[in-house]
């Protein structure tokens, strides 16, 4: 996406002065006041030093955790981190989460996996009338992934490649317009994470979905629409350039030092 | 549906979870098989007493009895006379019973009830008949010396006097008077026979009691499987204990069948309300036998209580695996959480495994408890046969085999109580895991 085509792209998700802190033995604040437009069809990398907050902040943007204070737009619309239910439907139908150790249920197949959040919205009556239309669309996600072929296996039989490649094809399930990503490539060898950027540039720019991705993988960030640093609980935008890492590795740029 | 998919799942791939199954299994099936018994053994109980005592029973407030029981039977009939079926006259006094065995060279004397009775009306109002041994008698009950009697007297008729001749009145004598069995005997062993003689000891009725003897003829055993009964009856003609006793036609009890048993309040009312309280007692057979069938009530019920404890144990067994599986499920609820599952969603998944923990130990429990229970007494002989363990042994339980008997309410309520146990073990770690927030669940390795 070009940077005009992003700034003209509506903003789905904004948060507005996001405040959160953790108790651990005394107050730390981890995010102060955090502000981020995240606009459609955008790919936004936050980089930063390990426990400077990055996925307290993605915890926030997708409601798992309730912040101090600040907000969160969706579309327009405030969200409301006390309405349970309306945080649950919001998870389930709005964001797609991909999470570092890809977390597939162990009891369920690839593909039940995948079926996971349509299992979760339906009921066992409406479930019974949908079956046909949403195990299709599992099938297909899988397909799209590279998965056809590996759909009937238990996740203790796929490599670490295969199961975050079907924790993406579970994300995009509900069609969900952003995905976040908390290292989607972290627990990955160098050939397999690429192959895990190229699907999520793929999805970005084919599906026009966003994405907010935190990382400490140069390589993912760089083909990222934006970088955000996350230093002393606040985002600073960088340029391509500086978030080139010295040695291969994110934090140990200049700047992280100072979270 | 993922609950239901999850907790199908977890059923399959939790192995640690079936203990809890066996051990529910376990709890229903000895439920199952100790209330069989037990009912069995109640029910059984209810009927012999039932057959012996009759529907109603009109006794006389003394010993001396209550002269012109034709009359009385006459104002019963103008009561309630409708709704009976058969009634007779009766005597039942206490007595000494004293007989030589001349096998072991040893006399024996014990104390029993005497009852006199007409044999046919006594078997007109219960299972008189039924409880008498030779089959003659079961058909057409009497005090008349039978085959069996008369030829064993023949094969030793040296050991009678001939001047003495033969007792004008037969006896029938209970089963365990007349018996006993060894500690390595497999049978019985009758200390006295059909055509024996007995002398039997009692009081006259009127102011001043006196004693009174006589010999008489045994005729036949009575065995009604109830040890009160068969270890102190000794039944003989109304007419020669009325003589014996000089009562003229005093009796000491009417026993009354009713053409329907529930009518049996209705009845002893109406004659209570006929007879004078002074003379007469009225009730019913369950009133008479009240202590006895309430303690049996007792029992069950205690037991009951405490065979629940073992499904209580049961419970706590499936709270422990359940917070253990909690514990090791924390990530796999902070997934669902992120993927939208509601917290009531999550605590359905455990209450949901609970509840088919419970059922599927409850199906298999029902299963081994009716099995058991239907074939309880060839496991008791197979277990015999293998270990020479009696684990009945009749002569104390006083029933040739163990009278299970299988009542579907309870099989019911015990699958309830256990379904209970089962879904309220899992109410605290469901609490738990849709307590569990989110973020710290995926954060947990």
């Amino acid at each position: 996406m070009s940077d005009a085509e992003t700034n003209e792209a509506e903003v789905i998700l904004e948060t507005k002065g996001i405040c959160r802190s953790y108790f651990r033995g005394t107050e730390v604040p981890v995010l102060r006041g955090v502000d981020l437009e995240v606009r459609r069809g955008e790919m936004v990398a936050i980089v930063g030093a390990s426990g400077c907050g990055k996925s307290t902040l993605l915890h926030v943007m997708g409601t798992l955790d309730v912040p101090d204070a600040g907000e969160v737009w969706w579309r327009g619309k405030k969200i409301d981190h006390r309405k349970r239910r309306a945080c649950d439907r919001f998870r389930n139908e709005s964001v797609g989460y991909v999470f570092q150790f890809y977390h597939l249920l162990p009891e369920l197949n690839a593909l039940e996996n995948v079926m996971l959040p349509a299992l979760i919205r339906e009921s066992i009556f409406t479930y019974w009338t949908r079956r046909r239309g949403i195990r299709k669309r599992a099938e297909e996600l899988m397909e799209r992934v590279g998965l056809g072929h590996r759909m009937d296996h238990r996740p203790a039989h796929l490599s670490g490649g295969e199961l975050q490649r079907a924790a993406i094809a579970r994300s995009l399930l509900g069609d969900p317009e952003l995905l976040l990503a908390d290292e989607p490539t972290g627990n990955l060898d160098a050939e397999t994470g690429e192959g895990i950027i190229q699907l999520l540039c793929e999805l970005s720019r084919d599906e026009n979905l966003s994405i907010v991705l935190v990382t400490h993988d140069a390589e993912l960030a760089k083909r990222t629409d934006r970088v955000l640093r996350l230093v002393q609980g606040a985002l600073i935008e960088e340029g391509a350039d500086d978030v080139l890492p010295v040695a291969g590795h994110l934090d140990e740029s200049p700047s992280s030092m100072a979270c | 549906m993922y609950k239901h998919l999850l907790c199908s799942r977890y059923l399959t791939t939790r192995y640690i979870a079936l203990f809890s199954v066996v051990s529910v299994m376990l709890g229903v099936t000895t439920m199952i098989v100790v209330n069989s018994v037990m009912g069995g053994f109640r029910q059984r109980m209810l009927e012999r007493l039932h057959g012996i005592l009759s529907d109603v029973i009109v006794e006389s407030t003394t010993m001396d009895g209550f002269r012109h029981p034709d009359e009385i039977m006459s104002r019963i009939n103008a009561a309630v006379g409708d709704k009976i079926e058969a009634m007779t006259p009766a005597i039942e006094v206490f007595g000494m019973l004293h007989f030589q065995n001349n096998g072991l060279g040893q006399t024996f004397t014990r104390p029993v009830r005497l009852v006199g009775v007409d044999p046919k009306g006594r078997a007109a109002v219960g299972e008189f008949g039924d409880h008498l041994l030779n089959a003659d008698n079961s058909k057409d009950p009497s005090f008349e010396l039978r085959a069996d009697g008369k030829e064993w007297r023949e094969k030793n008729a040296d050991l009678f006097d001939p001047k003495f001749g033969v007792p004008k009145a037969g006896s029938i004598i209970g089963y365990q008077i007349a018996t006993f069995r060894g500690s390595n005997m497999f049978e019985d062993q009758f200390l006295i026979r059909p055509g024996q003689e007995v002398v039997i000891t009692t009081v006259t009725a009127g102011r001043k009691p006196e004693p009174v003897s006589d010999r008489l003829v045994v005729v036949d055993h009575f065995r009604s499987d109830m040890s009160e009964y068969d270890s102190n009856y000794v039944f003989m003609p109304l007419k020669e204990l009325q003589e014996r006793r000089r009562m003229g036609d005093a009796v000491t009890a009417i026993q009354i069948k009713l053409k329907d048993e529930a009518d049996s309040p209705a009845v002893v009312g109406a004659l209570r309300a006929a007879l004078p309280p002074t003379f007469f007692h009225v009730q019913t057979w369950e009133d008479k036998q009240g202590p006895l069938l309430q303690a049996v009530k007792v029992e069950a019920a205690i037991l009951n209580i405490i065979l629940f404890f073992i499904i209580a144990v049961a419970g706590f067994g499936i709270l422990a695996i359940f917070y253990m599986i909690v514990y090791e499920k924390t990530r796999d609820i902070g997934i669902l959480k992120a993927l939208g599952a509601s917290n009531v969603g999550v605590m359905n998944i455990f209450l949901g495994y609970g509840f088919i923990l419970g059922l599927v130990g409850s199906v298999f429990g029902v299963i081994l408890g009716v099995s058991i229970t239907l074939n309880i007494n060839e496991i008791e002989e197979t277990i015999y046969k293998w270990t020479g363990l009696e684990l009945f042994p009749p002569d104390i339980y006083y029933f040739k085999e163990i009278p299970a008997q299988l009542d579907p309410m309870t099989v019911v309520w015990i699958v309830a109580g256990a379904l209970f146990i089962a879904a309220a073990a899992s109410v605290l770690p469901a609490i738990r895991a849709s307590k569990l927030r989110p973020v710290e669940a995926l954060r947990y390795e």
